[in-house]
């Protein structure tokens, strides 16, 4: 049972060492951090705190100029997006990457098509599957055939993050989830993030949003100018500590 | 978690977690079923605008409504139709290609110098005219995808470079006397129906299916709305804008092997300017010229409009310089309708 346990507790990804720059700028300053599985990890921290850089170098957006990525245990040698996300591991932009042309059952697919023999698209099925997945995620959608475009901010925001939670096997990153959102679409995405960590998966979520931060995370991780300065459970800290360590204060 | 709407899945309940909000609209996630506000198609305004013109034409000609005349439009606009529809690959990635014609003349006079001066068989003559215009597809797709020049310039130098080249080819002077599977290609019919015709019906059929129904059409359309989005999402950007110039190159080449055996005459001076003639048509028919919008039946049915606006002028005896204004002016009205539709449907959304 020993190695059962171990593999449940090895992080879905885990960061040791990372420095990046930027020029003569450290954005990440020597990060060391691990995301457990099954939990909600925030990454927070003030303007330029190197949060964003941390994100994109586990999306594989960035490549980090010293220190390793692990995921699930094991060095990651290739850092294309397309690898990242065959590993497990989905990521929800800050613009989305949807495109706005195609309907919302196309963009789920967008790139991972399934097809029928000779390269015909299988639209039938995939019709289905997205049906499923959003009534899963009790996404409401006026039709599968309506174009992105036509939704409101928080419709596509949660089909960026209903697309994340079905292709994600390990981790979502998602960078300000509902930075440009109103109220019940904000709340939509919260318990999206819940489901995702009731099926299993693990979320890391910057935000600037700290009420939110509280209500949804398990570990609330604190960077400053390129450091990690600190690393707390969520339950055993309070607004006005993490706010502090933000800050510099203390 | 506050109880709400009664369809609340037990258990879940993920609609209720903000409290004191109203609940959304009851699940209608999916639903298959279209609503009676279908969006009209693409190349809804080409179609309504030939209708149009052709009761129109009805009323003030004899001669229009014959069988004879409606196939000669057909076969008068299928090397237009093929065209448009390779232009439409290329729009379809917020991209452009002038250099169609150029491509298309190119094509037709490196035929009509391999079979007839230096009498090639016609399937060796065929094979390395298309091999040419899969290079010309090639420098064009590459420089645009891969070093990232702008297709505007980059197939604006194109035109230049293979229409000269064309001229050079021959010296200005065309060649006649193609071979008879080229000339039957151009000139004969099948049950009645022109050959050029089949052959673009055949064009656009296929081309439509493979922009709506393949991976490949999803990437294009896809690269269009917004590239680094499906960049992001996978989809292999850099080879699909190639391909996409490739087809247009390709289809431009079989476009000028079907108009050299029409004319039974190959030279660099073929569809001198015809690329705008092009770009109208898909425009017309819809295709978006940002990409992203758009469909092949959109180019044909834009080829088919400006074919039969023609055919009226000429049966009318109308100068051919009127022509080329009210091609100009139903240009701009077709997009402005298209504009207008699509402004409508957002409304109602």
């Amino acid at each position: 049972m020993t190695t059962t346990q171990t593999q449940q507790d090895t992080p879905v990804v885990e960061l040791k060492e990372v420095t990046k720059r930027y020029g003569g700028i450290t954005a990440v300053n020597g990060v060391s951090l691990a995301v457990p599985p099954r939990s909600v990890v925030a990454l927070v921290g003030d303007n330029g705190a190197g949060k964003s850089t941390i994100s994109k170098i586990i999306a594989g957006a960035e490549h980090p100029d010293a220190g390793e990525v692990l995921v699930g245990g094991e060095t990651r040698a290739s850092i294309d997006p397309t690898d990242v996300r065959k590993s497990g591991i989905e990521v929800v932009y800050q613009d989305l990457a949807l495109a706005p042309n195609l309907d919302v059952a196309t963009n789920l697919f967008l790139g991972r098509e399934r097809v029928k023999a000779f390269g015909w698209l299988d639209r039938a099925s995939m019709r289905k599957e997205a049906k499923e997945l959003l009534g899963q995620l009790d996404v409401y959608v006026p039709s599968l055939t309506t174009k992105v475009e036509r939704l409101s901010g928080g419709q596509r925001q949660a089909i960026a993050i209903a697309r994340a939670t079905h292709w994600a096997k390990s981790l979502v990153v998602m960078d300000e989830p509902t930075a440009a959102l109103g109220l019940r679409e904000t709340a939509k995405v919260e318990e999206l993030i819940l489901t995702l960590r009731e099926q299993g998966k693990s979320v890391l979520v910057v935000s600037h949003n700290l009420e939110q931060v509280f209500r949804l995370s398990d570990q609330i991780l604190v960077m400053r100018r390129g450091n990690l300065v600190a690393d707390f459970q969520t339950q055993q800290t309070t607004t006005d500590t993490v706010v502090k360590t933000i800050t510099g204060v203390i | 978690m506050t109880p709400a709407t009664p369809q609340q899945t037990p258990g879940r309940g993920l609609r209720a977690s903000a409290p004191g909000l109203p609940s959304e609209p009851a699940d209608e996630v999916g639903s298959a079923r279209r609503s009676w506000r279908v969006e009209p198609p693409d190349w809804f305004a080409a179609v309504a605008g030939a209708i149009l013109v052709a009761v129109v034409l009805t009323f003030l000609s004899d001669a229009f409504l014959t069988t004879n005349n409606l196939t000669n439009v057909l076969a008068q606009t299928a090397v237009l139709t093929i065209l448009a529809t390779g232009q439409c690959f290329v729009l379809l990635t917020a991209g452009i290609d002038l250099s169609v014609s150029a491509t298309m003349a190119f094509a037709g006079t490196m035929l009509g110098m391999l079979t007839v001066t230096y009498e090639w068989p016609v399937i060796l003559g065929l094979a390395v005219t298309f091999a040419g215009g899969l290079v010309i597809g090639l420098i064009n797709g590459v420089l645009v995808a891969r070093f990232a020049l702008p297709a505007f310039i980059v197939t604006l130098g194109g035109l230049l470079v293979w229409r000269g080249l064309a001229l050079q080819m021959v010296g200005g002077i065309n060649t006649t006397g193609l071979p008879d599977f080229v000339t039957w290609l151009g000139q004969e019919d099948v049950l009645g129906v022109p050959a050029p015709a089949l052959v673009a019906l055949a064009v656009v059929a296929v081309s439509a299916l493979v922009v709506s129904r393949t991976r490949f059409g999803v990437g294009l359309r896809a690269i269009g709305g917004s590239a680094s989005a499906a960049q992001r999402s996978g989809v292999p950007v850099l080879r699909y804008k190639v391909m996409a110039y490739v087809i247009c190159s390709l289809l431009a080449t079989l476009g000028g092997i079907v108009l050299v055996g029409r004319l039974d005459s190959a030279g660099g001076s073929l569809g001198t300017g015809m690329e705008l003639m092009v770009i109208s048509a898909a425009a017309i028919g819809g295709v978006s010229l940002f990409g992203g919008s758009g469909s092949p039946w959109g180019a044909f049915f834009g080829a088919i409009l400006i074919g039969i606006i023609q055919n009226g002028l000429n049966l009318l005896g109308t100068s051919a310089f009127v022509q080329q204004i009210a091609t100009g002016v139903i240009l701009v009205l077709a997009v402005a309708v298209d504009q207008g539709r699509r402004r409508l449907a957002r409304r109602w959304a």
